[in-house]
C-alpha cells in the first residue's frame, strides 16, 4: 500500500470526520452493538494513528 | 492500556488446513446468531457504498485473501464504553444500554478448505476470517456457514460518563 502525506490541516479534518463518525456510533440506540463494536474498534485505531502522525509532524 | 504482548506477530495464520486453531477468537454479533451469513461492503474495502450485501448481488462481488469476517483475540470493549453489572447496567438511561454478544469458533474442528484465519493487528487484537484463493461472496458465505460457532458471553456496556 502507497504511504500518503497530509498537511497537519488535513489531518485535522481527517480526525474532525472520524470523531464525528465515532460519537455517531456511540451514541447509537441500538441494545445490540453487533458490527458497531467492530466499526468503533477501527475508528478508534485510526484515530489514535493520525493523532500520532500529527503530533511527530 | 491493552497488553498486546499476547498477541502474535501480524500475518500469523491461526487456522488453516493443516494449522489447528488453538486459542479463542470472539465476534461481535447478534443475540441469537454470529451474524456471519453476510458481509458488509466495508468488509470488501468497498466504499462508495455502505451496509450488508444483497444476497441478490452476493455473485457479483469477490472475496480476496485478507477481505472477510472481523474477529478479535479477546472481547474488546470500545474506548467510551465500560463494562457494567447487571445492576448498574439496569439503572442507566434505557437508551445508553448497550449489548455486546461475544461469539466464537469452537476449537478441534477442521477449517473449510479456501478458508483461513489470519491475525493482521489492525487494530491491535484483529484477525480475519478469510479466503486462500480469490471467490465469490456467494461461494465464500456458503465455506462459512460450516465454520462451528457458539456463543462466548455477553459484556453489558454503557457510556463512562
Amino acid at each position: 500500500m502507497k504511504s500518503l502525506d497530509f498537511t497537519d490541516k488535513e489531518l485535522t479534518y481527517l480526525l474532525i470526520s472520524l470523531r464525528k463518525y465515532e460519537e455517531k456510533l456511540l451514541t447509537d440506540e441500538s441494545e445490540d452493538m453487533e458490527d458497531t463494536t467492530t466499526d468503533l474498534l477501527f475508528i478508534q485505531s485510526l484515530i489514535s494513528k493520525l493523532k500520532a502522525a500529527k503530533s511527530s509532524q | 492500556m491493552r497488553n498486546q504482548n499476547n498477541f502474535p506477530v501480524p500475518g500469523t495464520v491461526l487456522w488453516a488446513v493443516d494449522i489447528d486453531l488453538e486459542r479463542d477468537v470472539f465476534r461481535s454479533g447478534a443475540a441469537s446468531k454470529p451474524n456471519v451469513e453476510y458481509l458488509r461492503f466495508v468488509d470488501l474495502n468497498i466504499d462508495d457504498q455502505e451496509g450488508c450485501i444483497p444476497d441478490d448481488q452476493a455473485d457479483k462481488f469477490t472475496v480476496n485473501p485478507g477481505q472477510g469476517i472481523s474477529l478479535f483475540l479477546e472481547r474488546m470493549i470500545p474506548e467510551g464504553l465500560v463494562i457494567m453489572d447487571a445492576a448498574t447496567w439496569k439503572n442507566i438511561d434505557k437508551k445508553k444500554q448497550k449489548k455486546i454478544n461475544w461469539w466464537g469458533i469452537d476449537q478441534n474442528h477442521p477449517i473449510p478448505g479456501g478458508l483461513t484465519l489470519i491475525y493482521d493487528g489492525q487494530p491491535p487484537g484483529h484477525c480475519t476470517l478469510t479466503v486462500t484463493r480469490s471467490m465469490p461472496v456467494s461461494a465464500f458465505l456458503a465455506l462459512v456457514a460450516l465454520v462451528p460457532f457458539s456463543p462466548r458471553g455477553i459484556d453489558l456496556v454503557g457510556p463512562i460518563h
